[in-house]
């Protein structure tokens, strides 16, 4: 069950201390891009951690901690329960002889493009939910039923989100805006006025986001920061489609790339499946390229699309009556 | 004491007492290194007027013959009173120093050239030769009476002043030539020395050994004073054992060493400079003061022209306002950038280290590019160097920033008149250590694979021993190319016994991961340097300390919601057999009807990730809001469904059911199954009643 990839590693290591600083994060995971060739910024790799409900990061205290090993019973899995949190080496051996039982046969999958790089998703399948709960009491882990919904019920909705006053930002210095008609990001060049909408400077470690609105800014989170310019222009970057009766294909969840989610958005539709989204190679129907989150109940898209601003589509494409 | 050319004997030694002992060099050697300088600032009178009050202080007690018997008497008194306060002994001492620092100056280490500074040093008028008075029976036993009271009496509390009283060689001045060979600022060039050995705060130093034969490496192109005066200590040689005092020093810099500067001789903090442009396009260099946590939120500072300035912390901040402390001339700028300065202040002085190149990174908080102590791998910096180096540094960066996944262009080489002679580098970030070596002027800011030391670069580690990596995270070794040979790897067995194991890495940094190591203890050599690490798998049960301290939103640990009740659990129910469907009816009428299918999706995705794998369910979980009681399944023999009873419930009904809807058609319709017990075709048979067709019928 050793993870070999950089994610797995990372997480291993993360596991075992706990908690920390930002820098000592970064050193680790700079050092894990090393090892594997891998040309990934750390905090995309911490990212993708938290994504898949591993690791919390608290960027502005710049402080992260791994989450306790929790069983998650998600709906739609046929009782594939999903291992997150925490994996230090002896939990790992002590949940391989949990679940050297007939009723439980555990598994694991490795990501797919364009995360590779994340850790595998581990899974145990159970005969019965009294199995889960024995699982989750030999190993000392927590045990939690259909995550998703708590999760985007957590999740704060646009209106939640307070803005911090900023200074204004020099745009000489590497800044770019977010176009919401064509959802990319320009260079801005115009020594004009500045447009109002979101912006970002490649100055620091992260990015730095400021919203820009009657005359003055703010500082923003880049997934809000995005939601909001969508929501002015009515943009729609996210869709949803029902699975098949016959089980052939999961319901899914597509988003538009270069799009960011809110952290909580994220996990929520990660651990639905427990795994990092897929890409699309090509363009899709409307020329545009999404990542899928599969198994995603409809609920959850709605309760996600309300609360980013997103009027929820059918899966045809026209609007759902409130 | 405000007339300090008057001071007396007594106040000597309390000045110096004060300024040499204390807290901060506990347990810790005292470098005693009073040369003129040190008498100027620590007296607050001129360089000339320090010295001469010293000595005429000195004087006054041992008189023109050097009469030091008189200072071990008086000593002698001193302890039978309490010994309390400073060392009877310590004016005499420093004089002693201050010689042999004059002697230094001079560029000369022999006996003979000694006394007479010695001599010069009391009395300037003195022409004599040789060791005066009783200076030669006298002098070693006021060495081992100061270690003894700082080392013993108070218990190395504040520091301990002792001197190497057993030399074969010139036993009576190697004492004080000792404490003389260097000054106490020439230790900051170590913090420079350090960050250039990939030696991290807080780290394990190499050995002392080890320390000085690079530091000795690293001073010996260089021709500025200091860098003389640090590789002369760093020579070995037999005759002059200064090395062997030399490597304790630095050994006791590296240990306390934090990063951040420290005044050598009292160990205390030292206030930092930061150097800050506003915009890259209009770049105007601008000074302002770093506060950390060493230093308190409120400081005085001495400006050249502006005076004294009273400084305040920004709240939440690391700078003190005001920001920037203020407008400077272009030479003084210049002046600066290459030499340093240092700005007196209280409680303590500032200081920026002058150097051939200052990187800058952008800070969030002072919305400017400020200058840092390191370049860090992933963020974009500024190079701020002379002219003469632009090439050098344009020439290492190119290749590297291209390399980098934001690479946007060529690094850009910025000629505003207002940088005179300077020159601003980038932006650029570098996404992975060099492994190519740094020009010079950048060497103190990155560090890459082959360096002055044997060192373990990076790597995955854990608990609470500095060299402990978890397997897979095993760190690469940096190779000392001072050292000859091939690096040799070694296990070092419970009982302390060592096997070679073969290398398979080559290179200047050899990475351990890919030697596969199992879990234990090993040794790298190359030459007479040596690392150890130790290779685990792992230490926690569960998770490690602090675990669940970050909870986004306040309540989110993971994918669990802290204070959230749990919403719902799945019913258990029949796995659907082939590839249909199956219902599920509920005792509540239509409306308590929903469809369960296994998640043969899923099985197609572990065949695609992990080429292989099969899932398959007797049961399966049903997300119903209502509680199933039948369920319609296919037979196993014909593919015909069948009703299968769940759960003994009664039909919930005011009235009747309409007949036309799935979950009536479903119960009307579907015979149940073979094997069902005599008390399901009863409950059939109430729930086909309050169905309206049936009724009817």
């Amino acid at each position: 069950m050793h993870d070999l990839s950089p994610g797995g590693e990372l997480l291993q290591w993360a596991s075992e201390m706990g908690s920390g600083r930002w820098g000592q994060f970064r050193a680790s995971a700079e050092h894990l891009a090393r090892k594997h060739g891998l040309i990934k910024r750390p905090w995309n790799l911490a990212r993708e951690l938290s994504s898949l409900g591993h690791l919390d990061i608290d960027w502005e205290a710049r402080r992260w901690s791994i989450a306790k090993p929790t069983l998650n019973v998600v709906p739609g899995l046929g009782l594939c329960v999903v291992l997150t949190g925490s994996r230090p080496y002896h939990f790992l051996q002590s949940f391989r002889d949990a679940v050297d039982d007939p009723s439980v046969f555990d598994f694991q999958m490795r990501q797919s493009e364009p995360h590779e790089s994340a850790p595998a998703a581990i899974f145990a399948k159970c005969a019965n939910l009294e199995v889960v709960e024995k699982v989750a009491s030999r190993t000392n882990a927590r045990f939690v039923v259909d995550p998703s919904t708590s999760l985007a019920a957590s999740m704060p909705s646009l209106g939640d989100q307070q803005l911090v006053l900023a200074a204004p930002p020099d745009l000489d210095l590497d800044t770019e805006w977010f176009n919401p008609y064509n959802v990319e990001w320009e260079e801005c060049e115009d020594r004009g006025d500045p447009k109002e909408g979101l912006y970002r400077q490649a100055l620091t470690e992260r990015r730095r986001h400021l919203w820009h609105e009657a005359d003055r800014w703010w500082k923003t989170d880049l997934a809000y920061g995005q939601f909001r310019a969508l929501q002015g222009e009515g943009q729609r970057v996210m869709k949803w489609q029902s699975a098949t009766t016959n089980g052939g294909q999961s319901s899914r969840l597509e988003v538009r790339r270069y799009v960011r989610l809110p952290d909580l958005a994220e996990r929520a539709l990660t651990i639905c499946d427990g795994r990092m989204p897929s890409r699309g190679h090509r363009p899709d129907g409307d020329g545009h390229v999404y990542e899928r989150y599969s198994n995603v109940p409809e609920g959850i898209y709605h309760e996600l699309a309300r609360r980013l601003g997103q009027l929820p589509t059918t899966e045809g494409g026209g609007e759902v009556n409130a | 004491m405000d007339e300090a050319s008057s001071w007396n004997y007594e106040d000597w030694a309390e000045l110096i007492f004060s300024n040499f002992f204390n807290e901060e060099n506990a347990g810790e050697e005292i470098l005693f290194a009073v040369d003129d300088a040190v008498l100027a600032e620590i007296s607050g009178i001129s360089e000339e007027g320090g010295a001469t009050s010293l000595a005429r202080a000195v004087k006054s007690r041992i008189s023109g013959q050097w009469r030091l018997a008189s200072i071990s008497d008086t000593t002698r008194v001193w302890k039978r009173q309490g010994g309390n306060g400073a060392h009877p002994a310590l004016p005499a001492l420093a004089l002693t120093v201050l010689a042999a620092s004059r002697m230094v100056a001079d560029g000369t280490f022999a006996a003979t050239n000694y006394y007479v500074p010695l001599r010069r040093a009391l009395d300037p008028n003195d022409r004599d030769v040789g060791a005066p008075g009783d200076f030669r029976t006298a002098i070693l036993d006021l060495w081992e009476s100061v270690r003894e009271w700082s080392q013993v009496d108070l218990g190395g509390d504040l520091g301990i002043l002792k001197a190497e009283t057993n030399q074969p060689h010139f036993p009576f001045i190697a004492p004080a030539l000792q404490h003389a060979f260097l000054r106490s600022s020439d230790l900051h060039r170590l913090d420079a020395f350090f960050r250039i050995l990939g030696f991290e705060p807080g780290g394990e130093p190499p050995s002392a050994g080890e320390l000085r034969r690079a530091l000795g490496s690293w001073t010996s192109n260089k021709n500025e004073p200091w860098a003389r005066r640090l590789n002369n200590a760093c020579l070995e040689d037999e005759n002059n054992e200064l090395y062997k005092h030399c490597e304790r020093l630095l050994a006791r810099e590296a240990r306390r060493w934090d990063g951040m500067p420290r005044d050598s001789r009292t160990g205390r903090a030292v206030g930092r400079l930061g150097l800050a442009i506003k915009s890259r396009r209009h770049p105007e260099l601008q000074f302002y003061a770093k506060w950390d946590e060493r230093l308190g939120a409120e400081v005085e500072l001495e400006l050249p022209a502006l005076g004294s300035k009273s400084l305040q912390r920004e709240e939440d901040f690391e700078w003190f306002a005001p920001n920037p402390l203020g407008e400077f001339g272009p030479s003084l700028i210049d002046d600066w950038l290459s030499n340093g300065v240092e700005l007196g202040g209280d409680p303590t002085r500032f200081e920026l280290q002058g150097a051939a190149a200052h990187v800058l990174r952008y800070d969030d908080s002072m919305a400017r590019y400020v200058s840092v102590e390191s370049m860090t791998i992933g963020l974009p910096h500024l190079v701020l160097t002379r002219c003469v180096h632009v090439e050098q540094v344009e020439s290492f960066l190119s290749p590297l920033a291209e390399e980098g996944v934001l690479a946007r262009g060529p690094v850009q080489v910025s000629d505003d008149p207002s940088l005179a002679d300077w020159r601003l580098v980038g932006p650029f970030s570098i996404d992975s250590r060099p492994t190519s070596r740094p020009p010079e002027v950048l060497a103190q800011y990155l560090s890459s694979g082959i360096g002055l030391s044997l060192r373990l670069i990076g790597g995955l580690r854990v608990g609470l021993g500095l060299r402990t990596y978890l397997r897979g995270g095993e760190p690469s070794v940096g190779l000392n190319e001072l050292a000859e040979g091939v690096p040799q790897l070694y296990q070092v067995g419970l009982d302390g016994d060592e096997v070679e194991l073969p290398l398979e890495s080559e290179g200047e940094e050899v990475p351990l991961w890919e030697e596969h190591l199992e879990p234990g203890h090993y040794k790298i050599r190359q030459g007479l340097a040596t690392v150890a690490l130790e290779i685990i798998d792992g230490i926690v049960a569960e998770a490690g300390p602090g675990a669940g301290s970050v909870r986004l939103g306040g309540s989110i640990e993971g994918t669990f919601a802290h204070g959230r009740d749990v919403v719902v659990r799945p019913w258990m129910v029949k796995a659907p057999i082939g590839i249909r469907e199956s219902s599920l009816l509920g005792a509540g009428g239509p409306s308590e009807y929903a469809t369960v299918c296994l998640p043969k999706w899923f099985n197609h995705a572990l065949k695609l990730v992990e080429g292989g794998g099969n899932l398959d369910w007797k049961c399966i979980d049903a997300w119903t809001s209502f509680e199933p009681v039948w369920q319609v399944l296919e037979s196993r023999s014909g593919g015909q469904p069948e009703l299968h009873l769940l759960n003994d419930r009664r039909p919930n009904a005011q009235g009747s059911f309409a007949a036309d809807t799935d979950w009536s058609k479903a119960l009307s319709k579907t015979p149940l199954a073979e094997d069902a017990p005599e008390a399901a075709a009863l409950l059939l048979q109430a729930y086909r009643e309050v169905i309206e067709g049936n009724r009817d019928a």
